[in-house]
C-alpha cells in the first residue's frame, strides 16, 4: 500500500469511523456496548496504521521524510507530511486516547455521542499533526475546537456551561490570531507555504511582528502558562469523565507541537526580547502547579498539576536555542502521553467504584489488585522511573535547560520532584490498608481487556528504555 | 564473564517468579537456590582469570545521545561485586533455613534480582545506567515494608534523594555532552558550582545512607520483619549509595567544603548511632543505630582508602551482614524462644563474638596513622553498645543468673579481647599504652553502670523519641509555608485577581462591545457595509507595508 495512502487513512479513519459509531444502535439495557467496540476498533486500526508508517522512516529523519500533497480546488492545496515527530505525537495522542475509551468502559450513562466527537476530534488531530503547509495547519488547529467544545458541553453539569464557553472563546481568540498571521504569510505567496520555510520569508519589522505575534499567542494560548491556565483548570476542575479529560490534557501538547513545527531556532527578533519574560512567567507557573499538586488532594487536581508541570517543561525545552533535543522532547510527549492517560483511565475507574460503593477512595486500590498493578506501575513512570523512555529523554531536556540557565533547571528538577512526590502520596492513599475494614462492598476491579492494554502501554515504556520504540522504526508491524 | 553470570542469574530469576504449589516451594527454592551457588562458583573462577584490560560487553544505543547498557567485567568490578554476592547468598541459605520464613519463593526473586541490579549498577559506565538502577534497588527495597506508612516514607526519603542525583547528573550531562562517568572529571574544566554539586549530591547519599537528620524513615521499619532489615541494611538503598559514592567521588573532592561536610555527618551520625544502640528500647531499634553507626564509618573508611575498594572492605560488609544475622537469632533466641534453648543462646552468642573479633580485625587491618581517632571511635562506641546490648538481654532473661552470667561473661570477653587486639595490632603504633587502658577503664566502667543512671537515661531516650525534631520541623517549616503561601497565591491571584478582576474586567469589556455591538447594529445595512469597508482597508493598509 502506497504510503501517501497510508498517510491519509490516519488522518481520515478515525473520521470514518465516528459515523459508524454515531450511527450504531444502543443495547437493549441502554448500553453503549457497540458503539463502544467501533470505537476500540477505529482507533486500535489507527494506531497499527501510524505503526506501520514507522517503517518508512530512516533512522535520520528530515522534517518532510513522508510527503504528500492533495489539491482540493483550484485555490487551495493542502500538504501532508510525517517524520519521526509527527508519528510520534500522532501515536502517543491515539494511544492515550485508546486508554481513555477504556477508562469510561464502566459508565452507566450513554457516551455514544462522547465516542463520537472524540473519534471526530482524533481524526482533526492526526490532520494537525501532518499539516506541513500553513493553510491546512490553520484549518485543522481550528478544527479541534468544535468537537473538543461538543465534548465538554455533553460532560459538563448543567450550572457549568460558562466554563466551557470561555474555553472555547480562549481557544477560538487563539486560531484567530493564527488566521491573523496566515493572512499576512498568505499574502506574501500565495500557494502551499510550508511550516518550516515560515522562517525563512523576508518580512518586515511590522509584518513580523504581526506573524509571530500572531503565531506564538496563538499557539501560546493553547498551553497553560499564567494567565492562560486558568480556563483550562476551571473546566478540568469540574469534569468527571476520563476520556473527555485526557481529550483536553492533549490541547497543550498541540501547541508545543505547533512550536516545534514552525518556530525558528533562534526566535525572531521582535519577540526575543519577550523570551526571558516569558521562561519566567513558565517557571512561576510551573512552581504553582507543582505547590498546586502538592497541595490538593484530590487525584484529578493533582493530575491536572502533574500535566502542567510536564506541558512546561516541554515548553521551556522547545524555547531553547538547541536544535538538537527536538526527537528526545517527541520521545518524551509520547511516554507522557501514555502515562498520564493511564494515570487519568485508572482514577476515573477508582473514582466510579468508590461512588457506587458510595464509600471514600482511600483504600480502594486494596480490593482492585489490577488497578493497583497498573497504577502503581504508571505512578513510578511518571515519578521518573528510570526503567522507561520517558526518564531517559526527560533527562537529556533537563540537562539542556541546566546548560542553558542553572536556576531554571533547579526550578524544574523541583517541580518534578514535587509533582512525583504527590502522586506518590495518591498512591499511598489509594492503597492505604488501614482503610480496608471500611471497605465491605464488593469493589469492581479494572477489567482484563483494559488491564492488558495497559500492561502493553508499560511493557512498550519499558522496551523502550534504551532505543525508543526501537521496535517499530527497525522492523514496522 | 559478568554478563554471563548475569545472564545466569537472570535466568534464575524468571524461574523464581513460576508458580508452584505450596508443598514445593520449598523443594524449589532449594534448588534454585543452589544453582545461585553454581553461578557464583563460576562468578569466582572467572574473576581469578580475567584478565587486567577490562571487557565490555554494551546493550543498545539510542540514535541521538548516548544512551547505553554496560557490563564492564574488569578486576575492579569483580571486587565490588563479592561482598554483594556472597550476602546475597548468605540470605538465602538463610531464607532456605529458617522456618519462620512463610514467602520464601518471593523473597527468594527479590533477592536475586536485587542482585542482578546491584551487578549492573557496579558495572555500569553511564549516568542513565546508575540512576536505573538505583531506582529499581528502591522499587525492590520497597516491596519488603509491609506496613504502608513506613513504605511510603521510605519511598518518600529515596525518591527525593533519587531526584537530587538525578539534578546532579543532568548539570555533568548538560555541560560534559556525554553520559559517560569516566569524563566527569572533567566538568570543572568547563563547569561551575563544584560547592553546589557537592552538596546536592551528598545530601542525597546522606538520605540513603540514613545519616543524622535522616534517619527518620529508617525507625519508621522498626515495625518491619527482621528479614525485611537486614536486607533493607546491606545489600539496598545505602549500599547502593555507596557504590555511587566510589563512581562519582571526583566530583566531590574538589570541593573544599567536602572533607569538614563529610566529617560533621559521619561523626554525628556515628555518635548518635551509638548513642541510639545504647538507650534505644526495642531491638530492632538498636539494629538500625547500629546500621547507622556502621553505614557512617564505613563511608568515612573509603574517603580515608582513596575510594579505592579492596578486600578488607568486601570483608568488613560481609562480616556486617553476619554481625545482623546474629543480631536476628538473637531476638529469635530470646523474644521467641525466652532463652530457653541454652546451647541455641551460646552458639548465637559465640557466633557474635567471632564475627565482633573477625569485624574488628578487618578494621584494624586498614588502619592508618592519621586516621587513627576516628577507628578508636567506631571500635570504642561499636563495642561498648554490644557488650551493653549482651548486659541489657542478660537482665531481661528470665532464668535469671546462669545465662545472665553468660551474657555478661559474653561482653566481658569480648572487650577484653578487643582491648588486646586493639594493642597487639597496628594500634601500638599510633597510640600510648594509658590510652588503650584508659579505653578499657571506660568499657568496664560503663559495664558497671549503675541499673538507676541506665534506667534515667533510658527514658530520657524515650522523650526524645517522642518528640520527632525532623516531623516537626518538616510541618512546620516545609508544609505549613507550602500550604499557607499555596493558599494566600490562591486567594490573591487566582481568586481576587483573575477570578474577580481580570475576568470580570473582560467580561464587561466583552459585555460592553456586545452592547455597542447590537446599538450599532439597529442601523441595519449601512453599518454592516461600513465594516466590511474598514476592516477591508485595515488588512490592506497593513498587507501593503
Amino acid at each position: 500500500m502506497s504510503v501517501n495512502l497510508l498517510l491519509l487513512f490516519v488522518i481520515f479513519l478515525p473520521f470514518l469511523g465516528s459515523f459508524f459509531v454515531l450511527l450504531s444502535k444502543d443495547g437493549a439495557d441502554q448500553t453503549f456496548q457497540n458503539a463502544f467496540e467501533a470505537s476500540i476498533f477505529t482507533v486500535l486500526v489507527n494506531i497499527l496504521i501510524t505503526l506501520s508508517l514507522f517503517s518508512f522512516m530512516p533512522l535520520t529523519p528530515a522534517l518532510d521524510e513522508i510527503r504528500y500533497s492533495i489539491r482540493f480546488l483550484p485555490f487551495m492545496k493542502f500538504s501532508f507530511g510525517a517524520d519521526m515527530l509527527t508519528l510520534l505525537f500522532t501515536l502517543g495522542c491515539q494511544m492515550a486516547v485508546l486508554a481513555g475509551i477504556l477508562g469510561i468502559k464502566g459508565e452507566k450513562q450513554n457516551q455514544r455521542h462522547v465516542l463520537f466527537y472524540t473519534l471526530l476530534y482524533l481524526s482533526f488531530l492526526n490532520g494537525y499533526f501532518f499539516a506541513l503547509d500553513i493553510m491546512s495547519f490553520f484549518i485543522f488547529f481550528m478544527l479541534q475546537l468544535f468537537p473538543l467544545y461538543m465534548l465538554i458541553g455533553k460532560c459538563l453539569p448543567e450550572n457549568k456551561h460558562m466554563v466551557s464557553v470561555r474555553l472555547f472563546v480562549h481557544y477560538f481568540f487563539g486560531a484567530m490570531l493564527l488566521l491573523a498571521g496566515c493572512v499576512f504569510i498568505l499574502s506574501l505567496k500565495q500557494d502551499d507555504i510550508l511550516l518550516f520555510n515560515i522562517d525563512k520569508m523576508h518580512l518586515s519589522y511590522r509584518k513580523s511582528i504581526m506573524v509571530w505575534g500572531g503565531i506564538f499567542f496563538a499557539l501560546i494560548l493553547r498551553v497553560p502558562v499564567w494567565p492562560f491556565h486558568h480556563t483550562l483548570s476551571s473546566v478540568c476542575a469540574v469534569l468527571k469523565n476520563p476520556l473527555v479529560f485526557i481529550a483536553l490534557l492533549i490541547m497543550p501538547l498541540t501547541g508545543i507541537y505547533g512550536f516545534m513545527r514552525c518556530w525558528p531556532l533562534n526566535i525572531p527578533f521582535e519577540i526575543s526580547v519577550l523570551s526571558p519574560v516569558f521562561q519566567a512567567l513558565c517557571v512561576v507557573t510551573m512552581l504553582f502547579a507543582a505547590f498546586g499538586e502538592y497541595a490538593n488532594l484530590g487525584g484529578g487536581h493533582k493530575l491536572l498539576n502533574y500535566v502542567f508541570i510536564y506541558d512546561l517543561l516541554y515548553l521551556l525545552a522547545v524555547f531553547l536555542p538547541i536544535d538538537t533535543i527536538g526527537e528526545n522532547i517527541a520521545y518524551s510527549v509520547f511516554s507522557f502521553l501514555l502515562i498520564s492517560a493511564c494515570l487519568v483511565a485508572i482514577e476515573g475507574c477508582v473514582l466510579r467504584q468508590s461512588a457506587a460503593a458510595n464509600i471514600s477512595v482511600r483504600g480502594v486500590l486494596c480490593k482492585m489488585p489490577r488497578a493497583a498493578l497498573c497504577y502503581a506501575l504508571f505512578v513510578l513512570a511518571a515519578a521518573e522511573l528510570p526503567v522507561s523512555a520517558f526518564f531517559g529523554n526527560n533527562f537529556v531536556i533537563v540537562s539542556k535547560i541546566f546548560n542553558y540557565h542553572l536556576y531554571m533547571g533547579i526550578a524544574v528538577v523541583l517541580c518534578m520532584t514535587l509533582g512525583s512526590v504527590s502522586l506518590f502520596r495518591r498512591m499511598y492513599v489509594l492503597k492505604d490498608e488501614s482503610s480496608i475494614y471500611q471497605i465491605k462492598e464488593q469493589i469492581e476491579d479494572l477489567d482484563m481487556m483494559s488491564f492488558m492494554v495497559m500492561m502493553i502501554f508499560m511493557a512498550v515504556l519499558f522496551l523502550s528504555l534504551v532505543n525508543p520504540l526501537w521496535f517499530a522504526v527497525l522492523k514496522g508491524i | 564473564m559478568l554478563h554471563e553470570t548475569l545472564l545466569y542469574l537472570f535466568v534464575i530469576g524468571i524461574f523464581s517468579l513460576v508458580k508452584t504449589q505450596e508443598k514445593h516451594a520449598f523443594l524449589f527454592c532449594t534448588v534454585l537456590t543452589f544453582f545461585v551457588g553454581l553461578v557464583f562458583t563460576f562468578f569466582v573462577m572467572d574473576w581469578r582469570i580475567i584478565a587486567d584490560s577490562p571487557q565490555v560487553f554494551s546493550i543498545g544505543s539510542t540514535v541521538g545521545e548516548n544512551i547505553k547498557l554496560d557490563i564492564i567485567s574488569s578486576k575492579q568490578n569483580y571486587m565490588l561485586i563479592v561482598p554483594f554476592f556472597v550476602t546475597t547468598l548468605l540470605a538465602l541459605i538463610n531464607n532456605l533455613i529458617f522456618k519462620y520464613e512463610t514467602h520464601k519463593k518471593k523473597m527468594l526473586s527479590l533477592f536475586v534480582f536485587n542482585l542482578i541490579a546491584f551487578m549492573m549498577l557496579i558495572c555500569g559506565n553511564n549516568f542513565i545506567q546508575f540512576m536505573t538502577f538505583v531506582f529499581v534497588i528502591d522499587i525492590l527495597s520497597q516491596l519488603l515494608i509491609s506496613d504502608i506508612n513506613a513504605a511510603k516514607r521510605y519511598s518518600m526519603y529515596n525518591l527525593v534523594a533519587d531526584m537530587g542525583i538525578f539534578l546532579v547528573l543532568s548539570m555533568l550531562q548538560g555541560k560534559l555532552a556525554n553520559l559517560d562517568v569516566g569524563n566527569i572529571s572533567h566538568y570543572y574544566e568547563t563547569g561551575r558550582h563544584r560547592d553546589f554539586i557537592m552538596f546536592v549530591l551528598m545530601l542525597s547519599l546522606f538520605v540513603k545512607w540514613g545519616f543524622i537528620f535522616f534517619q527518620g524513615y529508617w525507625l519508621d521499619l522498626k515495625s518491619a520483619k527482621f528479614h525485611a532489615l537486614y536486607f533493607l541494611t546491606y545489600l539496598s538503598t545505602p549500599m547502593a549509595a555507596l557504590i555511587l559514592f566510589i563512581k562519582f567521588y571526583p566530583i566531590v573532592v574538589v570541593s573544599p567544603s567536602f572533607e569538614p561536610l563529610l566529617d560533621w555527618a559521619v561523626g554525628l551520625s556515628m555518635a548518635w548511632g551509638g548513642l541510639g544502640a545504647f538507650f534505644a528500647p526495642q531491638i530492632k531499634e538498636k539494629f538500625v543505630y547500629f546500621h547507622m553507626l556502621c553505614v557512617a564509618f564505613l563511608v568515612k573508611l573509603i574517603e580515608q582508602a582513596n575510594f579505592i575498594w579492596t578486600e578488607s572492605f568486601s570483608n568488613i560488609l560481609i562480616c556486617l551482614f553476619i554481625f545482623n544475622l546474629c543480631f536476628y537469632y538473637l531476638h529469635y533466641e530470646i523474644d521467641r524462644g525466652h532463652g530457653k534453648n541454652k546451647k541455641s543462646l551460646f552458639l548465637v552468642f559465640l557466633a557474635f563474638l567471632f564475627v565482633v573479633i573477625a569485624l574488628s580485625l578487618q578494621v584494624f587491618s586498614l588502619f592508618i596513622p592519621e586516621h587513627a581517632l576516628w577507628i578508636l571511635a567506631f571500635e570504642g562506641v561499636f563495642l561498648f553498645d554490644v557488650s551493653q546490648m549482651f548486659v541489657a538481654y542478660g537482665g531481661k532473661l528470665r532464668a535469671p543468673n546462669e545465662e545472665k552470667n553468660l551474657c555478661t561473661r559474653t561482653a566481658v570477653v569480648m572487650l577484653g579481647s578487643m582491648g588486646l587486639l586493639a594493642y597487639m595490632s597496628s594500634f601500638k603504633v599510633a597510640m600510648h599504652g594509658w590510652m588503650v587502658c584508659f579505653a578499657l577503664l571506660f568499657f568496664v566502667l560503663c559495664l558497671m553502670l549503675p541499673k538507676k543512671i541506665n534506667d534515667e537515661a533510658r527514658a530520657f531516650y524515650g522523650k526524645i523519641q517522642y518528640v520527632d525534631l525532623f516531623a516537626f520541623l518538616y510541618d512546620k517549616c516545609v508544609l505549613g509555608i507550602i500550604r499557607k503561601a499555596g493558599f494566600l497565591a490562591h486567594i490573591f491571584i487566582d481568586f481576587i485577581f483573575l477570578e474577580r478582576t481580570l475576568w470580570p474586567a473582560v467580561s464587561a469589556m466583552n459585555g460592553s462591545f456586545v452592547k455597542v455591538y447590537r446599538h450599532m447594529s439597529r442601523l441595519g445595512g449601512a453599518y454592516y457595509l461600513f465594516c466590511t469597508i474598514a476592516g477591508f482597508l485595515i488588512v490592506m493598509y497593513l498587507m501593503m507595508r
